[in-house]
């Protein structure tokens, strides 16, 4: 596989988690962006881990794996707490960060 | 172009139409569908980059347990739909957005070709095949010896974030 | 040198027992231990000064020894050791300021009696501080060593002066004695400062051995001296820094016999007299300590003629005796202005000490117009308040009478003097006679002006504080002995010790005056002191012990009362620095707050405060509230921090 292409997918998937991370005010999509980027860092790692032949890379995908599934658990928890006080999910009405 | 070739390129073909996807669609469940999708598909890009562990793990983690999370969290906030936008509104949020992901596509995109001709030159097994077979046993030294302390880092954090869950899940004792 | 660490080592510790386990001694454990302490300190600075006696005279014709006890501060080239310098003066200052030191211990036992155990402690704490400063400043080696005790020993008096801490008044005095000892400090710092830069040590042997160097600097050799003698006159209350002694009254009467009398106001004195081979490679220097001292002596007699506080009469006493040691080592009269220090020592604390006794009998009162006939009641006081007043006054064959007469009379002779010193130096003898006559009469004679109850409760004081003064008594009225005139007998023991001490001022000096005032006989000067001091006394008993009218006719005319205000009013030296420094200081000061610090400094941090506000009240509208929009910035970043990685930044 062609590494430069490889590294060019995880580019574009991490630019369209971007922006959907920007644009998506539905909290569970944003997760999906966010969950979407860690991916495309990982095609990324694994990528690079078979053109080097090195198992590194493949490694930090496990590490990577573990701490995506603790911060989507993490992740809904919140928003589920979140739910039950005010009823409503959307980002943009809770904005108590405002200074 | 191999068996393995064709898969590969079909597979992030479809991996980065299903990411676009999800973040245009507009209901929330057609979207963790999609996701799901998109997750399935980099597995087997995993599988093809002969990195078979890793592949079964996407499909295990993320496929299996995130994706029953996403379902459950779908399940319980029961909002599939949200309120629009004034379209106006809408239209300079969706712009930035495109303006923000296209910019940094295309930085990483830049980077990525002037880097090119380094790489190819570091270039120093072309991609063996050997990696992929057997690597389980190798990864799993790997891990218990010289990642020895990110992974147990990484497991005190997954005991943490239970905990954490656990405490925020429950009801106020008050209530 | 052993036993000169001793000397010093042992009311050090004193002190130190005194005043960390102060509260669990007994009153009689604590008083007599610390005066053990300085007693076998006696012991030892007499062993000391045998040793002085025995030593061979070196080639310069000086006799002294000289030890480092460990090296102190040694930077670059410099290297300053703690040394200690035993020569005929230092040795005999050492035995006096301890022997004078045990008898004031003693009497302060039964005089500091009804103090609780813990001031008593503290009490004999900074007493046993003061003895052990004031020996490290006498047999310093070096002026570092020598500044070192001259602010240990500032630092008991201030701690000693504002013992009755619960007294505004006395810690207002410490303060105020404190503080105008600074000033002169300062001039002695930078003298000693001076001496460094130009001779790289400041040993006494090094420097006061080779005064030619400093004398080869031009200016120098007047400016350096008159920078030390600053430090003497802060330090020995001469004008114009004369104005913390009487306020020093304020301690308990035996510091003030000790400390303000006897030993540490004379510090001034020795230091002069110890560095007199800078001072007379200058005559501008010797003219000025000499004409300052005459000034005091003048000055502070005058105003003792008015006081009514005793203490207050004393002190001026001293200041005015202060000044005649002055003048004395001011016309290079270096022998004899020791000898009127060592005799003064004797006679002014004996007066502290009678004065001491005094309040003790009365219940603290000072005012001595509310007194008389005390001679009754306390004849032991009596007695020796009165040989203690004889020698002040120079009174025929007492130790005052010799010891000032040799200074006038060297005003009058030596090289270095004039007629004029002599004349004011023998208007203030008169002046003298009169106030020490006047307290005498007016304390212990004629009827009591006390109120009943109080006259009923006076006594005689306990054996403790009789027998320092009885032991005082012998020693005020036999120290003459040792300094008979010279053209009387040859049996000169005092002037034979101090000998090696002491350089002659060069004979080249004298004007021609000087050689004219050599033909006057010493017959006619002793006669003349002992007219002096018999007419003061036959004038005051007339005057006051008689109980004449004289004081309120004189009142009468305006001119009288006018100068009776001025002397009252100590030539209204306090009003004139409150008004001039302390006032000037504060309109200062004010004026640094109004206007720089209120209107420049305050309006330039409260623009820093509201420029801080305004940009933040700015940046807050970054703050959305919408995570989107973080998430957006957030993104924003890295695509900028990606791009100035790539390099297209």
């Amino acid at each position: 596989m062609p590494i430069e292409f490889t590294l060019g997918l995880a580019a574009a998937i991490f630019s369209v988690g971007a922006a959907g991370v920007t644009f998506r005010r539905d909290p569970l999509v944003l997760f999906m962006c966010v969950e979407m980027m860690f991916n495309a860092a990982n095609l990324a790692l694994v990528g690079l881990s078979g053109y080097f032949g090195l198992l590194d890379g493949q490694t930090m995908v496990f590490l990577v794996l573990a701490v995506a599934a603790a911060e989507v658990a993490v992740g809904l928890a919140i928003l589920i707490a979140i739910f039950r006080v005010r009823q409503d999910v959307d980002v943009d009405h809770v904005s108590e960060l405002r200074g | 172009m191999g068996l393995t070739q064709a898969l590969f390129f079909t597979f992030a073909a479809l991996a980065l139409a299903s990411a676009l996807s999800v973040v245009f669609t507009r209901h929330t469940v057609w979207a963790a569908y999609l996701f799901v999708a998109h997750l399935l598909c980099l597995a087997v890009l995993y599988a093809c980059l002969s990195a078979p562990l890793v592949a079964v793990l996407q499909v295990m983690v993320y496929g299996g347990a995130v994706m029953v999370l996403f379902i459950f969290a779908i399940m319980i906030l029961d909002a599939s739909v949200l309120g629009r936008l004034d379209w106006r509104q809408e239209a300079l949020q969706a712009g930035l957005s495109l303006a923000l992901g296209l910019g940094l596509a295309g930085l990483l995109f830049y980077v990525l070709d002037r880097h090119a001709p380094a790489l190819a030159l570091a270039n120093p097994v072309s991609a063996s095949a050997d990696l992929g077979r057997g690597n389980v046993a190798a990864l799993g030294r790997m891990l218990y010896t010289q990642y020895l302390l990110p992974f147990e880092v990484i497991s005190v954090l997954l005991v943490v974030a239970a905990v954490g869950i656990l405490v925020m899940a429950k009801r106020k004792l008050e209530d | 040198m052993t036993s000169v660490y001793w000397v010093l080592f042992l009311p050090l510790a004193m002190a130190l027992v005194n005043r960390l386990w102060g509260g669990k001694l007994t009153r009689a454990m604590s008083g007599v231990l610390s005066s053990l302490a300085v007693g076998l300190a006696l012991l030892f600075s007499l062993y000391a000064f045998s040793r002085v006696a025995d030593l061979p005279l070196s080639d310069q014709g000086s006799r002294q020894i000289f030890g480092t006890l460990y090296s102190w501060i040694s930077v670059g080239g410099v290297n300053l050791g703690f040394s200690l310098l035993l020569d005929p003066l230092s040795a005999l200052m050492a035995s006096l300021v301890a022997g004078v030191g045990l008898l004031i211990h003693v009497y302060s036992i039964a005089y500091m009696g009804g103090e609780d155990e813990g001031e008593f402690s503290r009490y004999f704490a900074y007493l046993n501080f003061f003895v052990f400063s004031m020996l490290v400043l006498v047999m310093a080696g070096s002026f570092l060593v020598m500044f070192l005790g001259w602010e240990l020993v500032g630092v008991s008096s201030y701690l000693l002066i504002g013992f009755y801490r619960g007294r505004e008044s006395a810690v207002k005095a410490g303060v105020k004695a404190f503080l105008v000892n600074r000033v002169g400090d300062f001039g002695f710092l930078l003298g000693i400062l001076a001496l460094l830069v130009n001779y790289h040590t400041l040993d006494f042997p090094a420097i006061l051995g080779n005064p030619g160097l400093l004398a080869g600097r031009g200016a120098l050799a007047t400016v350096v001296p008159l920078l030390l003698f600053a430090g003497a006159v802060g330090k020995s209350a001469q004008v114009p820094l004369h104005v913390w002694l009487p306020d020093a009254m304020e301690g308990p009467t035996p510091v003030s016999a000790l400390m303000h009398a006897a030993t540490m106001v004379a510090a001034g004195v020795f230091m002069v007299l110890r560095c007199h081979a800078l001072f007379q490679a200058s005559p501008a220097a010797m003219a000025t300590v000499a004409w300052t001292g005459v000034a005091t002596a003048f000055l502070a007699a005058s105003i003792a003629l008015v006081q009514t506080d005793i203490k207050r009469v004393l002190a001026y006493s001293t200041i005015s005796q202060l000044g005649y040691m002055m003048l004395g080592a001011g016309v290079g009269a270096y022998t004899a202005a020791f000898f009127h220090l060592f005799t003064h020592a004797f006679f002014k604390s004996l007066l502290f000490l009678g004065a001491g006794s005094v309040m003790h009998a009365m219940g603290g009162e000072l005012d001595m117009t509310r007194m008389g006939g005390l001679k009754a009641r306390m004849p032991v006081t009596y007695w020796t308040f009165l040989a203690g007043a004889l020698c002040l006054a120079g009174f025929p064959l007492t130790s005052g009478f010799f010891s000032k007469d040799e200074i006038l009379r060297q005003a009058l002779v030596s090289p270095g003097g004039s007629p004029w010193l002599w004349l004011a130096g023998t208007l203030t003898a008169v002046l003298t006679a009169v106030y020490a006559f006047r307290l005498v009469f007016k304390v212990f004679h004629g009827e009591t002006r006390m109120e009943k109850d109080a006259w009923d409760h006076v006594h005689e004081s306990p054996a403790a504080m009789t027998l320092p003064m009885v032991l005082l008594a012998a020693a005020a009225l036999l120290a003459g002995l040792l300094g008979l005139p010279e053209s009387w007998t040859r049996f000169q023991p005092f002037r034979d010790w101090m000998a090696p001490a002491f350089f002659d001022l060069p004979a080249g000096l004298m004007p021609a005056a000087q050689a004219a005032a050599q033909a006057v006989p010493d017959w006619a000067l002793l006669l003349l002191a002992s007219a002096i001091a018999l007419g003061g006394l036959a004038f005051c008993w007339r005057v006051f012990a008689r109980h004449s009218d004289l004081p309120s006719r004189l009142m009468e005319s305006p001119a009288a009362r006018g100068v009776h205000a001025l002397l009252w009013n100590k030539y209204y030296f306090d009003e004139a620095y409150q008004a001039v420094f302390v006032d000037g200081f504060r309109g200062l000061c004010r004026l640094v707050w109004r206007f720089v610090d209120e209107g420049i400094i305050a309006n330039l941090v409260d623009l820093a405060g509201s420029m801080a506000e305004a940009a933040g009240s700015t940046l807050t509208l970054l703050q959305t509230g919408y995570v989107r929009f973080y998430l957006g910035a957030f993104v924003l970043g890295v695509v900028l921090i990606l791009a100035m990685l790539a390099g297209l930044i």
